[in-house]
């Protein structure tokens, strides 16, 4: 099959998949719907299924972006979003919301997932001054850097919690993730702030497919690369910082999207950019759907959910890969 | 708040007398032997004069029953009374640190539940005199109360305490019986309606709660400690809501201020680290309770 | 204005420093357009810290490197990759293109931010694999290619860039005989009949021999004799620089240097045990 069919089957199979479950999605919890809808069914369905959805498509695709580009990055497929350290940044955040008992609102955003965001970006900022080296290899230092910061920040945070030893349950299900409580505030605010990113993530494609031959190659061909980093660091620390920050941090989506999308599809990111991104959008929806629905009224901690469906079929993806002939 | 800090206060001087009266009245009755909340038996010799607590709760009652200078060891998370703080700490609650506990020579290590049973079967082993208290409900908790009392020569006090508990369990239950009018309650644990948690069956909350004739909302789902989706908060329409969290933010959210509990002025705030350990502030904590309920509609 | 543009390549007084260690030392050499200069020395002696200096990988500490006139400090990365093709020696293949784009990305540097590929993009590129010989390979994954199909496949790449400039580092080190001969043959051919300028290492020396105009030897980062085959070929410099003892006959066919090398010590001490026989 040729590459450009392969693409648009891709997408089209992935936008029906999110348009299909994102229906069923709608119909599922523990209120049961009847037609026609009274005025609470209505609120239950537009004012808290619909934006927890949409919110955990956006959060999804925001994850699987940040995958591709670090993995980009790193040529390494193993990286994930949380790879500079922008996790332990946003938990130290919530954290300090936590301890000193905020409770403001900014946006129709509440201290919380300010100080999430707002930890995320000063850890990834830390981290890429501290990596900085005119030399190569940059991504080295950037790397290790972001091994230091995030050991850094998690013992700041433990040190925290070990004066405030009654708050540790509260961050511990703050770090489990999820979407408990979604709202269309957040989903106002992500929406345009995500729509930028992803264009602009999807113009570094080209770019992102020179890195991939190397730095020394991708210099060879024109492509100033020191500055081309820092683009891809600044543009996924936006990028994840915003989704942990709405959602605590959920693993594995954004390791294992790119991944998967990868072993279909091939290494091009002007076709991985925006695939990765509906599949990543597609995986978080089923995995919170699951979270919400497998044990109703009980939520799960989708964290817990996405490794369970996605490492099974990550495995059996690679297992018949592997297998198949080329 | 400072109400019932001060109660508090009034309950650790009862507390204290009593002991003096209880340390009296149970002198003579070594050696003995008594079977703890695991169902192992200890011999004690002599009162012990060294103890080691295993847990906040623990702490707590001997305090209660006037032993504070017999401790010599508490755990980390042990605040409570401020005496607790300057006692030395063996760590964590669980796994227990053994190699600290045995530093401290104590001739009475208070166990708990929480402590795991393998840590506990160790002391015992490395001939440690080790005696588990299981208080997972409030009857266990009197029946905790009493044994200690009687290990440590505390009988009184200890009865006193047990009493006094169970005096709070039974102010707990209605006034008049009214069938099939259970309030609902949602018990809102948390700093943030985004991701807020509650008490299940098997909690102290849960216990407290259904015995004042309230329906938990999220009672026998499975989990004693978790998460439950907003949209069944909602439709569960609880006309009760005991939190942590500031009512104020109730009533600013435009899903949760359609709530019945929060329309009638019903969100009460309550102290749920009280509830979590197993200890005599509890008794308070019930009183207060049944204080919130005059203001039920 | 003449001058300027009768070396694509002008080369003075370039060093390059890694702390204290000097690895390449006043260098100074010329590339005439059309030229093919091959580049040799021992392993070590800078030829390949030489090359990065003039692709702007590495900043040379002291000197000044003209790319076709201008300067390459003040060239942008991308302008100089219209100007300049560089295909390395070696390089390894972690993610699975296929060699059509892999071929491609060679266009990189002619497209304007946001840009992409065009028909005459796939024109030259097509071309530069036909030109190499890759073309029977496009929807190969560069992954699962030979060392010498990836030697030609970057080769096709640089070409695709259509660089007016060509800096090679043993573009044969991966090559059989006649592909060898094949890809010399290409650059002469590219040389004469498309304007290219040609700067190689050769391990090789009788290949560079061969095929250049002009050699530069270096050793120990600097320059220690260049010019043409016959002048820097000398059985006193190849002493001096590989330290082995060579005779030199010429080419029976195309009058250039000819090489036969022999160990210093034990040639000596054949010769002895000769004479002693007799």
């Amino acid at each position: 099959m040729p590459a450009k069919t392969k693409y648009r089957l891709a997408v089209a199979g992935l936008s029906l998949g999110l348009l299909l479950t994102g229906w069923v999605a709608l119909g599922l919890g523990p209120v049961t719907l009847s037609y026609p809808l009274d005025p609470f069914q209505k609120k239950i369905l537009f004012g808290l299924r619909l934006p927890r959805i949409i919110l955990s498509i956006l959060v999804g695709a925001a994850l699987a972006v940040t995958g591709v580009l670090f993995q980009g990055l790193f040529r390494n497929p193993l990286a994930d979003p949380y790879i500079l350290g922008t996790s332990s940044g946003a938990a130290l955040g919530a954290t300090l919301a936590l301890y000193y008992d905020l409770n403001f609102q900014i946006f129709g955003l509440s201290a919380r997932p300010l100080f999430a965001f707002a930890g995320a970006l000063l850890a990834t900022a830390l981290v890429f001054s501290l990596g900085r080296h005119r030399n190569y290899p940059a991504v080295a230092h950037l790397l290790l850097a972001g091994i230091a910061v995030s050991a850094f920040f998690a013992a700041v945070t433990s040190l925290m919690l070990f004066f405030r030893r009654e708050e540790m349950e509260k961050i511990v299900f703050w770090q489990m993730g999820g979407f408990a409580y979604a709202r269309w505030a957040e989903v106002q605010v992500m929406i345009p702030y995500l729509a930028g990113a992803f264009l602009y993530s999807r113009s570094l494609a080209t770019e992102l497919n020179l890195l991939l031959l190397g730095e020394e190659k991708a210099h060879q061909l024109g492509l100033a690369v020191v500055p081309f980093q820092r683009r891809i660091v600044l543009t996924a620390s936006l990028l994840v910082a915003a989704a942990v920050s709405v959602s605590g941090p959920i693993g594995f989506v954004g390791m294992v999207a790119p991944h998967m999308v990868r072993l279909f599809l091939g290494p091009d990111h002007r076709v991985l950019l925006p695939v990765s991104a509906l599949a990543g959008g597609l995986l978080l929806l089923l995995a919170d759907t699951l979270a919400r629905t497998l044990l109703s009224p009980v939520e799960l901690p989708v964290g817990v959910l996405t490794s369970f469906i996605g490492g099974p079929f990550f495995l059996y993806l690679l297992r018949k890969n592997r297998l198949a002939p080329e | 708040m400072w109400r019932l800090i001060t109660q508090k206060r009034s309950r650790l001087l009862a507390g204290i007398l009593f002991c003096l009266v209880g340390l009296t009245a149970g002198a003579g009755a070594y050696p003995l032997q008594l079977k703890d909340q695991f169902g192992r038996p200890l011999i004690l010799e002599q009162p012990p004069m060294r103890i080691v607590s295993g847990s906040p709760g623990n702490t707590e009652i001997l305090f209660a029953l006037g032993l504070g200078d017999r401790i010599v060891g508490v755990t980390d998370w042990c605040d409570y009374p401020p005496a607790a703080r300057e006692k030395a700490k063996i760590g964590d609650l669980a796994p227990i640190n053994i190699e600290r506990v045995l530093a401290l020579r104590p001739d009475l290590v208070l166990a708990c539940n929480l402590n795991g049973k393998e840590p506990v079967e160790r002391l015992t082993a490395l001939g440690v005199p080790t005696f588990a208290l299981n208080p997972v409900s409030f009857a266990a908790l009197g029946e905790a109360i009493r044994l200690v009392g009687a290990l440590t020569g505390t009988q009184t006090a200890a009865e006193q305490l047990a009493a006094e508990l169970e005096a709070a369990l039974a102010a707990l239950k209605p006034p008049g019986e009214t069938a099939g009018a259970r309030p609902k309650v949602f018990i809102a644990i948390g700093n943030d309606l985004a991701d807020l948690w509650t008490a299940g069956t098997g909690t102290f909350l849960d216990e407290a709660v259904t015995k004042m004739g309230w329906q938990n909302i999220a009672g026998g789902l499975g989990f004693t400690w978790g998460q439950i989706s907003v949209e069944y908060i909602l439709a569960e329409n609880p006309e009760i809501i005991l939190t942590e969290l500031d009512p104020k933010i109730f009533r600013a959210d435009p899903f949760f201020r359609e709530l019945t509990a929060v329309r009638r002025d019903q969100v009460f705030q309550i102290d749920v680290d009280i509830f979590s350990r197993p200890g005599p502030r509890l008794i308070n904590a019930l009183m207060d309770l049944v204080k919130l309920r005059e203001g039920i509609r | 204005m003449v001058d300027q543009f009768a070396f694509a390549l002008d080369v003075e007084g370039l060093s390059f420093c890694y702390g204290e260690k000097a690895l390449l030392e006043e260098v100074s050499f010329r590339v005439p357009v059309q030229g093919f200069t091959g580049l040799i020395g021992p392993n070590g002696s800078g030829k390949t810290t030489l090359l990065r200096c003039l692709n702007k990988a590495l900043t040379p500490t002291r000197g000044r490197v003209l790319v076709a006139g201008r300067e390459l400090s003040g060239l942008k990365v991308k302008d100089l990759a219209r100007m300049m093709g560089v295909v390395p020696q070696q390089w390894e293949a972690n993610f699975p293109f296929t060699v059509e784009e892999l071929v491609m990305m060679g266009r990189f540097p002619h497209w304007p931010a946001f840009g992409r590929a065009g028909q005459d993009d796939r024109a030259i590129v097509r071309e530069a694999m036909l030109a190499t010989k890759t073309w029977s390979l496009a929807k190969r994954p560069v992954t699962e290619l030979s060392g010498g199909e990836c030697q030609r496949v970057l080769l096709a790449q640089a070409l695709a860039q259509t660089p007016r400039l060509l800096l090679l580092d043993e573009p044969t080190s991966h090559l059989d005989v006649s592909q060898t001969l094949e890809i010399c043959e290409l650059l002469t051919k590219l040389i004469r009949e498309k304007g290219l300028t040609v700067l190689a290492v050769f391990h090789d020396l009788n290949l560079a021999a061969r095929y250049c105009h002009d050699l530069i030897m270096l050793k120990e980062g600097k320059i220690y004799a260049q010019g043409s085959p016959n002048k820097v070929l000398t059985p006193e410099n190849l002493a001096a620089v590989f330290g082995v003892k060579a005779v030199i006959q010429a080419d029976p066919v195309l009058k250039k240097p000819y090489l036969l090398f022999f160990p210093m010590e034990e040639r000596a001490s054949q010769q002895e045990g000769q004479e002693s026989q007799e």
